[in-house]
């Protein structure tokens, strides 16, 4: 083999070129591309009038609410629905963000509206009010999960990942101002990303763990002046945050 | 919220029709294997396609190989903490072959570190320069053409290597 970068590259080259010149498209590819960009679109329709619609409930038919809590203790509602508190939130020190993300995203705080039907989390940025605010991060939720993790995970669509330690995590990657999905296939439209590069990622990890908590870690591939971090977060580093198992719920925060 | 439109009339089908089979070329050098390939072709263009009104009047085509060469590069760090699901669907994949991948270079290929391997594909599959290598790695030019040498210098060994032992495998015994 010659020692020249040209000539060796030349070489390679050829090879690979022939190599990779044997595969090809079928003929119906662009139908399978064109059907999951529609699949998408309407996904997050979806999710944008669903959250509209759990706010309407939660804001204005509380007896409703109250009623159907009742109907599930009764054990009438179906047992998904009845043995799913609410979720709890959880807090880690602002470091621990830093050293696992490596600075490259910042947390987006998601606050919950949850019903009896349907759970729905809304996301806003969140940042630090200042230095002498209190370290901690925003973005993520600790749910418990009652149901087999894998299957609840391939309810989401999408790909799901087994993790090593019997959990299962999948990431979800959509730009600022649009929507990604919450753990349990409800919707997030991430909301009010004012300033934002409209381009900036925003990615939400979801793990449901084997002891039955589900762990969901939303961030904002951007600064907190708005601008897109490049190189962003990895999903990987997302993920593996998301499944790091000190996440606990707050304390005072419902157990069960 | 906005939602880019994808129909007949605003270019994303004739963007696919074109930069599909060159994402599938630049794919399967990556993974070695037209399932993955396929895998990867599809969830780039899908997210062009999610953020077409931004992006078609930008570099559409540079966009979709940056997703996937970032994509393939974060599949092989999953690698190291997965396991398979058994309820994986294995899908059909609308891709055809015309013939076999050439093993020893696919077992080269998959012994370089990821952005060895994605600046090598993109340089013999593509003929991109270093700066646009360092654009799709997230990187800076030196960097890319680093990354370059280094994955060209180890593919001519392993080679090597590959084609020494298959001699070695042919030659009668005495």
């Amino acid at each position: 083999m010659p020692d020249h970068d040209d000539d060796l590259e030349r070489l390679l080259g050829e090879r690979v070129r022939a190599a990779t010149a044997t595969v090809r498209p079928r003929a119906d590819a662009p139908a399978v591309v064109r059907a999951e960009v529609g699949r998408r679109h309407r996904r997050r329709r979806l999710a944008a009038g669903a959250a509209a619609a759990a706010v309407a409930v939660a804001v204005a038919v509380p007896v409703t609410v109250v009623a159907l809590r009742a109907d599930d203790r009764d054990g009438t509602a179906p047992s998904d629905r009845a043995s799913d508190p609410p979720p709890v939130d959880a807090r880690r020190p602002a470091a621990f963000f830093a050293e696992v993300l490596g600075g490259r995203a910042y947390p987006v705080d998601v606050s919950y509206r949850a019903t009896p039907r349907q759970r729905v989390h809304l996301s806003l940025r969140w940042w630090p009010d200042g230095a002498d605010a209190p370290p901690r991060i925003g973005g993520v939720a600790v749910e418990r999960y009652r149901g087999d993790a894998t299957s609840a995970c391939e309810a989401l669509g999408g790909s799901c990942r087994g993790l090593d330690d019997g959990g299962v995590g999948r990431v979800d990657e959509t730009a600022a101002g649009d929507a990604v999905l919450d753990p349990v296939a409800r919707v997030a439209p991430v909301a009010d990303v004012r300033g934002a590069d409209p381009d900036a990622p925003v990615l939400a990890a979801t793990v449901l763990r084997p002891d039955g908590w589900a762990v969901t870690l939303t961030v904002c591939g951007c600064t907190p002046g708005g601008e897109r971090v490049d190189p962003g977060v990895t999903t990987d580093a997302l993920l593996a945050a998301a499944a790091d198992d000190g996440w606990v719920p707050r304390p005072g925060a419902p157990s069960d | 919220m906005h939602h880019g439109r994808v129909d007949d009339g605003d270019g994303f089908e004739a963007f696919v029709a074109v930069e599909t089979p060159r994402l599938l070329r630049v794919a399967y050098g990556l993974t070695g294997n037209p399932h993955d390939a396929w895998d990867l072709v599809q969830e780039s263009l899908v997210r062009v396609g999610v953020r077409w009104r931004r992006l078609h009047d930008q570099n559409p085509g540079g966009y979709a190989q940056t997703v996937l060469v970032r994509l393939d590069v974060d599949r092989h760090r999953r690698r190291r903490r997965e396991t398979p699901s058994d309820r994986a669907v294995v899908a059909d994949r609308p891709v055809e072959l015309d013939a076999p991948i050439d093993p020893a270079l696919v077992a080269a290929l998959a012994v370089l570190p990821a952005r060895q391997r994605a600046a090598v594909v993109l340089r013999t599959v593509e003929d991109l320069d270093h700066a646009a290598i360092a654009e799709r790695l997230g990187c800076s030019a030196p960097t890319a053409r680093t990354h370059l040498r280094r994955g060209l210098a180890r593919l001519r060994d392993l080679l090597a290597a590959a084609d020494t032992d298959a001699e070695e495998e042919v030659r009668p015994r005495a």
